[in-house]
């Protein structure tokens, strides 16, 4: 069995992907930005923490029980330190747009940010 | 009479096939290890480069599914015993997805070349590890790292098609002797 290197098939498959890949990644960041971003934080599934980034601009930690250390400042929040031999949680970096996740699969533990609308009831009355 | 002299060269043929199967594992094993001391700053978290998924293609190609599938199997333990059970299931749910669809591509997909094989198991990969973290954190927002994963899926997975395609001839060769029993040496 020899295969050719590369087919057409392949550079379509390839080329399909990729605008995939690329639209998926860059419509987040061109996509206007909400006024108010949250960042809502599960351990198993349930919510443990929600930090309004808005507000956090001086650096604080949030230290989790299963060992997790979130840090937030200027409007982002990151991952500091966790207790998993990957790290990808720590090498996400810090969040800064809605969408955006920090993922620690073996503590369980998922930071999301959300963005919402400014035009809420609190929104208005104040 | 024919059934006896038979089955020794098809027992023999099956040690061969055995011993060579273990061989794949033995190099998946090592690549994965070899890959884990690479710097991983420069690639987006969760990325990995996948070379041991080369054994995998190897085994998909030349031994069949079955064999193919045991060594993924075998490298999900070998990550379980280095990194912990999430590792362990992580890679086994990529690995076994991306081994079967290697498999399927390589004996079905005559259109496909192998950067095409080595793309769409890549992608079948990080998908199917995606889908076991969201289970195992139970939030599907983790499946916001899949356009990252995704384009690094195509890098990766384009890699390992070329360099699979070009040691493809002299593996063939190397392991020749395991899958045909020599003449004359009963």
């Amino acid at each position: 069995m020899t295969k050719k290197w590369i087919s057409r098939v392949d550079v379509i498959v390839l080329a399909v992907l990729l605008l995939v890949g690329l639209g998926l990644w860059i419509l987040p960041r061109v996509l206007p930005q909400s006024d108010t971003l949250i960042a809502e934080v599960t351990v198993g599934g349930e919510t443990v923490l929600e930090l309004d980034l808005q507000t956090a601009t001086d650096r604080e930690t949030y230290p989790l029980e299963n060992g997790v250390v979130l840090v937030a400042e200027h409007h982002t929040v990151a991952v500091l330190s966790a207790d998993c031999p990957d790290k990808v949680c720590v090498n996400t970096g810090a969040l800064s747009r809605a969408g955006e996740v920090a993922a620690c699969v073996p503590t369980g533990t998922v930071v999301t940010v959300k963005g919402e609308s400014r035009v809420s009831l609190d929104g208005i009355t104040y | 009479m024919f059934l006896l002299t038979a089955s020794p060269i098809s027992m023999k043929q099956k040690t061969y096939k055995i011993a060579l199967m273990g061989l794949l594992a033995a190099t998946a094993m090592v690549l994965s290890y070899l890959e884990s001391m690479l710097p991983t700053a420069f690639l987006p978290p969760g990325a990995k480069p996948g070379f041991s998924n080369l054994a995998n293609m190897f085994a998909a190609a030349v031994l069949g599914l079955p064999s193919a599938l045991t060594i993924a199997v075998l490298k999900a333990c070998f990550a379980g015993l280095m990194r912990g059970g999430t590792s362990f299931f992580m890679s086994l749910c990529g690995g076994v997805l991306s081994t079967f669809v290697m498999w399927l591509l390589l004996n079905k997909g005559e259109k496909l070349g192998s950067v095409g094989v080595g793309v769409l198991s890549a992608v079948c990969h990080n998908a199917g590890q995606l889908a076991v973290a969201a289970v195992l954190v139970g939030n599907a927002s983790v499946l916001g790292y899949a356009p990252i994963l995704l384009l690094c899926a195509l890098i990766a997975g384009t890699l390992t098609g070329l360099v699979f395609r070009a040691v493809l001839p002299a593996l063939q060769k190397a392991t020749k002797s395991f899958l045909q029993t020599p003449k004359g040496k009963e």
